[in-house]
């Protein structure tokens, strides 16, 4: 036997074809091999017989020459030595609830400008009272993320809404104060501000540059895409109002910047409002699938086979820009497979309610920008610090190795174990995956992986 | 020199495991990725 006894081959090793490469994942430690057609099927052979060496010999060498099929064989056998293919399961055990919040979701205005379809937050408000955040919350709240980060360096805020620059006069206070505080402690801070882009002019442009904020830019692709699902108050389509905006402000080159878009139901060929961006001079653009339970917009299950349809049309086209002269990076096939997380981080996914917190105009804390307003995910309030301790121990409990779905999966050391707020929301479980979810994120990870490995094999085709 | 089966990836979270728990790369959902937890992606602040 080539593994031990009961190994689970669907779990800890994926192999897959995308275009002219055949690839093989095994999960457990992270390698990755590129195989021939023989290399394939005998992998594929040992699985199917449970490890066994001979019965896999006897099924190829039937329909390769024997001489190949022992020396595939021969290869695999110095894989597995070098623990790099049918790799055992690691476990690692630590008290996820002790780690610190290091990153807060600043809810600045629970307000908006824009009435986008699909929008989570209730068109801003999040089903609440509309309001902005006065800067005395904002200062407590980062005075609260840097006393519980602890000995962690690094801590973000991200400016949310709502629409934030509807507040920027407390942003920009927020920012300066924020900065200071975090030097008196030998720590840095990073601000993210996520924005539709109406308010954005030249003064703010000048702010986010010399501040060094990152930026998410909301805008979903063609003008008939972006019109459709983002029309401002009064019904009108808002592309031609920010276009020019985000043009300005990615002119100017802020420290980073993604173009970041939502594709719904109704909006489906995304692949093409990527190359819309693309062709409009971006080189950083996120679309992410419409998600909710229920909800007109949302992704279902009969819209998966168009969906994964366009994640290869998507990875197609990132090869031809590339052919091209440019890099145009898709935020979610982006892997770095030298420089990735380590498994740790990978097991604890989005660190929601755990290091991870969303703070509302008035100062209440939730898991996470998702979850706010969800009153049984209620975590407390930065007046006070203190936080809900049986809530954070539930998001803290519901880590990957506590999903038995996740741990049948080879996704999982990519996604994490997904979204918190995604699987209570349509599952009713922190601890059950949204199938569709999933579907989708595990043909984001092959093709992720595929157009890395492209980058050290070029010469193929496609 | 191998044929059927060369590994672009060396094996690296077996290592991550025992040697890397710092806590100082991004939150995912700090990056352009707000609905559909993304990890993989993610960059380690320490190597």
């Amino acid at each position: 036997m080539i593994c031990p006894p009961g190994y689970d081959f669907a779990a800890h090793i994926h192999t897959y074809q995308w275009n002219d490469l055949n690839i093989c994942l095994d999960v457990n430690s992270g390698a990755i091999h590129l195989l021939d057609e023989i290399g394939l099927h005998l992998i594929k052979t040992l699985a199917q017989n449970q490890g066994d060496e001979k019965a896999a010999l006897s099924v190829c060498s039937r329909i390769y020459p024997e001489a190949d099929v022992l020396e595939a064989l021969d290869e695999i056998q110095k894989a597995v030595f070098e623990e790099a293919l049918f790799s055992d399961p690691q476990e690692l055990i630590f008290d996820y609830s002790s780690l610190g919040v290091k990153a807060l979701c600043l809810n600045v205005a629970h307000l908006c400008n824009m009435k986008c379809r699909y929008c989570f937050a209730s068109q801003g408000d999040f089903g609440r009272r509309k309001a902005l955040m006065p800067f005395e919350v904002g200062k407590k709240a980062i005075d609260f993320l840097l006393e519980q980060s602890g000995p962690i360096r690094r801590v973000e805020v991200d400016f949310f809404g709502g629409e934030p620059l509807l507040n920027i006069k407390v942003v920009r206070q927020l920012v300066d104060y924020g900065e200071r505080a975090a030097d008196e402690l030998g720590k840095q801070i990073h601000f993210t501000l996520t924005t539709n882009g109406l308010l954005l002019d030249d003064d703010i442009n000048r702010f986010i540059l010399d501040k060094q904020l990152s930026v998410v830019l909301s805008m979903d692709g063609r003008p008939e895409t972006h019109d459709f699902n983002r029309p401002l108050p009064d019904g009108s389509g808002s592309y031609s109002r920010v276009l020019p905006r985000f043009k300005d402000l990615v002119g100017l080159k802020p420290a980073s910047y993604y173009i970041r878009g939502t594709f719904a139901r109704h909006t489906l060929n995304f692949a093409s409002d990527y190359r819309h961006l693309a062709d409009l001079g971006f080189d950083s653009i996120s679309l992410e699938p419409a998600v909710g339970s229920g909800k007109e917009f949302a992704i279902q299950e009969s819209d998966l086979p168009e969906v994964l349809a366009e994640y290869e049309r998507l990875a197609d086209l990132i090869l031809e820009y590339r052919l091209a002269g440019r890099d145009v990076s898709f935020f979610h096939f982006n892997l770095d497979l030298q420089k990735g997380p380590c498994l740790a981080k990978r097991m604890t996914g989005c660190g929601a309610g755990v290091e991870y917190l969303a703070v509302t105009p008035e100062g209440d804390l939730y898991p996470c920008h998702q979850l706010v307003g969800e009153e049984s995910f209620y975590m407390g309030n930065v007046a006070n610090s203190q936080l809900n301790q049986e809530i954070r121990r539930k998001l803290a409990g519901s880590h990957m190795a506590k999903k038995a779905s996740c741990m049948g999966c080879w996704a999982r050391n990519f996604c994490g174990g997904g979204c918190h707020a995604n699987n209570y929301l349509s599952q009713g479980s922190l601890l059950q995956p949204n199938p569709i979810t999933c579907t989708m994120h595990r043909k984001r990870i092959e093709a992720g992986i595929y157009l890395e490995l492209r980058k050290t094999n070029p010469s193929s085709g496609n | 020199m191998k044929k059927h089966l060369v590994t672009i990836v060396k094996p690296s979270l077996k290592r991550d495991a025992s040697e890397i728990n710092c806590r100082e790369c991004a939150t995912s959902c700090q990056s352009a990725c707000k609905t559909s937890c993304t990890v993989g992606n993610q960059v380690c602040n320490k190597q």
